[in-house]
């Protein structure tokens, strides 16, 4: 049941202080010191969350981002420098789900592991619990129900133009294929597809999705809505299926099907 | 502001130009009116001397004509031939002026009255007199002289009249000569002046883009006086932008230094962050593990790391906006639920009021506004660099002034005019409860690591918080100014452009 992490961190101290925290918090922990043994530990033994530092030597952050991308949807977590945008925009486009600044306080990095571990598990229920997109308030990620209260319920599957979303089997088909999504990516699309016909603000989105409004930023959605629609539209320069709300954020139509 | 500095010089320059202009001007003038009341004078004379001369001649003649023809004893009808014989002549008058009252007369109508007492005495010794007198509006020489030895006299009158118009048509032209050439003479005058002030132009325009920082201008060089200024100019530009390059260079090392200890430093500090504060969550999980005073001293690490980590993220963030390696993602922020929202995420619902004057709107003192509930004021700024900015100024005030802190924001006032023109501006207000900032310490507040009180430990922050919100508000396209308000209490307005609605 124990959940694997791979940390790749270039830093011995705060790698092993990493270790300590996540392997306290009951997580086994694999660690790599550099993107090549990184590389290497993931295909030997694919873990649960990827934590990757922006900074290695070598091969960097975003390029291991990449690689791990071509092979893998697993939910990763970028380590990056402080309130820089280009690293943090960079970071969310070349695949991570989200980021963690450096330095960090423990109980926060904790925090931001756990949410994109549980983000996966919350889809089976949410369907049914109803969440509704209220007020963002200031709920860290870590209070939030963990799926094993939740009452257990059979989410309906969704469409979404020629999309059938089945949060039950996690997936996305167009026809008879299926396309490939991330669980942050797989998690948006299902709660604007949720959410059809209704605008929903960025804040209201991270709420929902990443599970904490004011912690992460508006970018985590912009770029995720760019990943899922180069994804999903035919045109991602000009999207049919998650629109963009001037001023406000995101919404999908509800599509009337014949 | 760099407005009125350029047009005084303008004005200035205009002036000078306006002054040769008018120098030349008024030599040309006093040329012209020279030239022309020369030849004027010089010509009436020369022509006044002529027709004397003519007059005397033919009066002469006919004093000489009159004695030869005039027999020994001359009675009426010889007089008459006399002046009829002058007639002939027909370009002056006769008057023969026997003694008796009644004057022989020929030509056009002359009186003996018209002989001045002057005239007739000089004459009356013998001699031949003359003068100018007005007969019937016209100038006309009179020449009298004597005949057959004084007892008789002969005046002769000569019309100047046509001569005169000649000498009026003469002044005429030389005054219309003279307007052309002082017209001449001011476009000239002018055009000079251009060309002469071209190069003091030039320096002027030199001189102000140099004062606004532009060390690149240059003169072109001459080999007349001016060429010596741009000579000196170019050198002294030369010196001065060397200078400035060596300062900047210095300054980019030394900022460069600190930006790479600081770089050095963060990677040691996020592990020591990570450990303490993991340290500290297991304390806090199971107290028993360690003694209270060890638990006490974990406490006091990891107080300590927090204040390395502010001013190792401090300063990293300063060194990035020295380098203006800081990046801004420019939107409209609504402030309201931005401030709200910022203010109860942050703790402070206890000890900071929120004052939002929006628009036609009355003024509410809510924390709690829903988001997007209503437009209201929107600035246009970075979200992030705006909250760091609200950040910074609301835990200043709780540090050095006193809670409650009262934030507001407003339209800026006075730009009604300049609407069109300009964006609207909004202020943002922190002000604290305190004693508010000593007057010699107010123009440093923004300095970087500046202590009010020097004796006071540095404690409370990095020294860095105000000097950042400043950094930052200008990235933004606004300014902090910090100032006190009546009964006390620090007051500092952030100032930053309104979105375009």
């Amino acid at each position: 049941m124990d959940r694997s992490l791979l940390v790749v961190e270039d830093d011995p101290s705060l790698r092993e202080v990493i270790r300590l925290g996540l392997e306290e918090a009951g997580y086994r922990v694999v660690l790599a010191e550099d993107g090549p043994s990184a590389l290497i530990a993931f295909a030997s033994s694919p873990p649960d969350l990827v934590l990757l530092d922006v900074m290695l030597p070598g091969l960097d952050g975003f390029s291991v981002c990449r690689e791990l991308r071509k092979i893998s949807l697993v939910p990763i977590v970028m380590l990056t420098a402080r309130a820089s945008t280009e690293d943090v925009v960079e970071g969310l486009e070349s695949g991570a789900d989200d980021y963690v600044t450096k330095p960090f306080e423990f109980p926060e990095l904790l925090a931001r592991v756990r949410s994109a571990l549980r983000r996966a598990s919350l889809i089976a229920s949410a369907g049914a619990a109803g969440t509704s997109p209220g007020v963002p308030g200031a709920t860290a990620a870590a209070a939030a129900p963990s799926s094993a209260e939740a009452p257990p319920a059979t989410p309906s599957v969704l469409t979404l133009g020629p999309l059938t979303i089945d949060p039950a089997a996690y997936s996305v088909r167009r026809g008879d294929d299926e396309i490939p999504l991330t669980v942050t990516e797989f998690r948006l699309l299902y709660e604007l597809a949720r959410h059809a016909g209704q605008a929903l603000t960025r804040d209201q989105l991270l709420e929902l999705v990443w599970g904490y409004s004011y912690l992460g930023d508006s970018r985590l959605v912009d770029v995720h809505v760019q990943r899922l629609r180069a994804k999903i539209e035919q045109d991602p320069g000009h999207p049919t299926l998650v629109l963009t709300v001037r001023g406000v954020g995101y919404r999908t139509d509800r599509h009337e099907r014949s | 502001m760099a407005g009125p500095a350029p047009r005084h010089q303008s004005a200035a320059r205009r002036s000078l130009a306006r002054r040769v202009a008018f120098i030349f001007v008024a030599a040309v003038v006093i040329t012209a009116l020279a030239l022309a009341l020369s030849a004027y004078f010089i010509s009436k004379a020369a022509q006044d001397q002529e027709a004397l001369d003519k007059a005397l001649t033919q009066s002469r003649f006919n004093l000489f004509l009159a004695d030869s023809m005039l027999p020994e004893a001359p009675d009426e009808t010889d007089y008459e031939r006399l002046v009829d014989a002058f007639q002939i002549r027909g370009e002056f008058a006769t008057l023969i002026d026997v003694g008796d009252g009644s004057p022989y007369v020929s030509g056009f109508n002359v009186t003996r009255e018209l002989i001045t007492a002057e005239l007739a005495s000089k004459v009356a010794e013998g001699r031949i007199g003359y003068q100018t007198i007005q007969v019937s509006g016209r100038q006309t020489l009179v020449v009298g002289g004597p005949v057959r030895s004084g007892e008789v006299t002969a005046y002769f009158f000569y019309p100047q009249d046509a001569r005169l118009a000649g000498l009026a048509t003469l002044r005429n032209i030389l005054l219309i000569a003279g307007a052309i050439l002082t017209v001449l003479g001011a476009i000239a005058g002018y055009l000079l002046a251009k060309r002469l002030l071209r190069p003091v132009r030039q320096a002027s325009k030199a001189a102000v883009q140099m004062s606004q920082g532009d060390l690149d201008i240059r003169l072109p060089a001459g080999s007349d006086e001016f060429g010596v200024l741009a000579a000196s100019f170019n050198r002294m530009a030369e010196n001065l932008q060397a200078k400035m390059l060596d300062l900047e260079a210095g300054q980019a090392r030394e900022r460069r230094f600190v930006a790479d200890v600081t770089h050095e430093l963060r990677t040691p500090v996020s592990a020591l962050v990570g450990e303490a504060s993991l340290l500290r969550s297991k304390l806090e999980s199971d107290p028993s593990v360690c003694a209270p005073e060890v638990a006490r001293l974990v406490g006091m690490v990891n107080t300590d790391i927090g204040r390395l980590r502010q001013l190792v993220d401090d300063l990293l963030e300063i060194s990035r906006l020295d380098a203006q390696a800081a990046d801004t993602v420019l939107e409209p922020v609504q402030l309201r639920p931005f401030l709200a929202q910022l203010v109860q995420v942050r703790g402070w619902s206890d000890s900071v009021q929120l004052a939002v004057h929006d628009p036609e709107q009355p003024v509410q003192d809510d924390t709690t506004a829903p988001l997007a509930a209503r437009a209201g004021l929107i600035v246009r700024a970075d979200r992030r660099r705006l909250e760091r900015i609200i950040v910074n100024l609301v835990e200043n005030a709780l540090k050095h002034g006193a809670a409650p802190v009262a934030i507001d924001a407003r339209e800026a006032p006075g730009h009604d005019t300049q609407r069109d023109a300009q964006r609207g501006l909004i202020h943002i207000g922190v002000t604290d409860s305190g004693s508010g900032i000593a007057v010699e310490h107010l123009p440093h507040v923004f300095d970087r690591f500046y202590k009010a009180d020097p004796s006071r430990s540095s404690s409370r922050g990095s020294g860095l918080g105000l000097a950042i919100a400043r950094e930052n508000a200008r990235l933004l396209g606004g300014d902090i100014v910090a100032m006190n308000v009546p009964g006390g209490g620090a007051r500092f307005v952030l100032t930053l452009p309104a979105a375009d609605s």
